[in-house]
């Protein structure tokens, strides 16, 4: 690639490629392009995870745990079940998925790996729910939230000594928790003042602040890549729609303007939320660019999708 | 066991009266506000093989027969919830004691309740809603000395009666139901 005017090479590399590699590579090579003439990174060489729900006979579901291209093409089922399948989460090596599966009766976390060749790993048993699972940024601990003694708070577990470790404990649900990018603070939707809203506790003082003030329910925060942002479901009235909030300054600025969005997601670069929605009585998967504001909606062959987990950058 | 719901549904349609508003305390069974379009619409699929609604296939003959008259006496075996709430009302706590006095009297079954949310908020957060509610549930039966005998199961809003998308549909799908096993 070079720029016609200076005549100076913005970009060259050379890549053999195989036929069916050509979608991915050109994935690749828009990474590049978007990183030679922006100088930050793109997000098309990434993957998604999300939930699709197809409506069978007799009034039966099948759920799908659904694995695709960041532009939702090339899908690939990777785990099919009668029960509810709920909350994908990428591995940050992007080669594990933890979701909640109720495929024994209630709720359960699991780790898939739709790579290679390896049985599911199934987190230990806890009394009560296991869910809201979502990984450390250095890939080696779950935050989940757990209901063992009917508190639902939030705990990490470690994989290499299955030491669970209590993050908080309060009478209220404490659930959805996920990590800043640079793992030193959780963001988690708490009931604990009487109304849902968002909260984040920082893991060097132990100390919880409230985020949220604006709206009576805020719920399901993400941190933006850079870590100075959240993206959440906020509540307007009686609609649910996704909002960002500038932790610093709080100030909120509502991104969407449906009844339903749920489950919003940054891309890797931090410059789209993808976010699960209604479209009639279809669930969707939509996209917010947060610069120009545009939205577009990403194509799903059938049934409902739900719950759009955007992968990290591939290694 | 689909056929049973469609019955109940129906014959509380005819003593129906006035939509209720969003935001009230724990009901119970207040079928009154159901409306035509949520019957049409009710989510076979949310029902595992039962013969009878509240009884498990696990159940011994004699058991179930127990608990087909423990229903005919009128007993709820589905609670509703307000909006976000999980508290339990004079009411509903009067329903409650009538299982407590059903176990005790049964003492060879145990009693599963699963709790759900409808379709609005979060999923994970309507999960642990809906585990608040089952527990509330379980806290009255703890008074009489059942905890032991009551498991608690929690589906968020993964399992909801109907698939209304309005605040009669919501309102069926906000509940605890009461399943012997």
């Amino acid at each position: 690639m070079v720029d016609v005017y200076s005549k100076q090479e913005l970009y060259a590399e050379k890549i053999t490629v195989h036929d069916s590699g050509i979608r991915r590579i050109a994935h690749y090579l828009s990474d590049r392009i978007y990183f030679a003439l922006l100088g930050e990174k793109g997000s098309f060489y990434t993957r998604l995870s999300y939930i699709t729900v197809v409506n069978k006979d007799k009034g039966k579901r099948e759920y799908r745990l659904e694995i695709s291209h960041s532009d939702a093409q090339n899908p690939q089922t990777i785990l099919t079940s009668g029960s509810p399948i709920l909350s994908p989460s990428w591995s940050p090596d992007q080669e594990k998925i933890a979701y909640v599966s109720f495929e024994n009766g209630r709720s359960e976390v699991f780790i898939r790996y739709p790579f290679v060749r390896r049985k599911t790993q199934k987190l230990p048993y806890f009394d009560g729910i296991a869910s809201a699972p979502s990984w450390h940024p250095n890939g080696e601990s779950l935050l989940l939230t757990l209901s063992k003694d009917g508190n639902k708070d939030i705990y990490s577990y470690h994989f290499k000594n299955d030491k669970l470790t209590r993050l908080t404990k309060d009478t209220a649900i404490d659930t959805e928790a996920s990590y800043s990018p640079d793992g030193k603070r959780i963001v988690f939707t708490s009931n604990r003042s009487g109304q849902v809203q968002i909260y984040i506790k920082d893991l060097s003082s132990n100390k919880i602040n409230r985020a949220t003030f604006e709206g009576r329910y805020n719920a399901k925060a993400v941190f933006s890549p850079d870590g100075k942002t959240l993206a959440m479901v906020h509540r307007v009235d009686k609609d649910y729609r996704i909002a960002l909030l500038d932790i610093k300054s709080r100030d909120l600025t509502i991104m969407t303007e449906n009844q339903l969005d749920e489950s919003p997601f940054f891309s890797p670069n931090g410059g789209m939320i993808i976010f699960a929605t209604n479209r009639g009585d279809r669930g969707v998967l939509s996209v917010v660019s947060l610069l120009g504001r545009e939205t577009f909606e990403l194509a799903s062959k059938e049934g409902e999708v739900r719950e759009p987990n955007w992968s990290h950058y591939s290694r | 066991m689909i056929k049973t719901i469609f019955l109940i549904t129906t014959v509380s349609l005819l003593s129906a009266c006035s939509i209720t508003k969003d935001s009230e305390p724990a009901v119970v069974e207040d079928r009154s506000s159901v409306t035509q379009e949520s019957i049409i619409t009710l989510d076979e699929s949310s029902f595992e093989s039962q013969s009878i609604v509240g009884a498990s296939a696990s159940l011994s003959s004699a058991e179930r027969v127990a608990v087909t008259e423990l229903k005919n006496t009128g007993t709820n075996f589905i609670l509703y919830f307000s909006y976000d709430g999980f508290d339990i009302d004079e009411s509903a706590t009067a329903q409650i004691i009538k299982h407590a006095n059903f176990m005790r009297d049964n003492s060879s079954v145990n009693l599963r309740l699963e709790g759900h949310a409808d379709e609005r908020g979060t999923r994970e957060y309507n999960l642990a809603l809906g585990e608040n509610r089952a527990l509330s549930v379980k806290e009255v039966l703890g008074l009489y000395d059942l905890s032991s005998r009551v498991e608690v199961i929690s589906f968020g809003e993964e399992k909801p009666i109907t698939q209304s998308h309005d605040e009669a549909g919501w309102k069926m799908n906000r509940r605890v139901e009461f399943i012997y096993q």
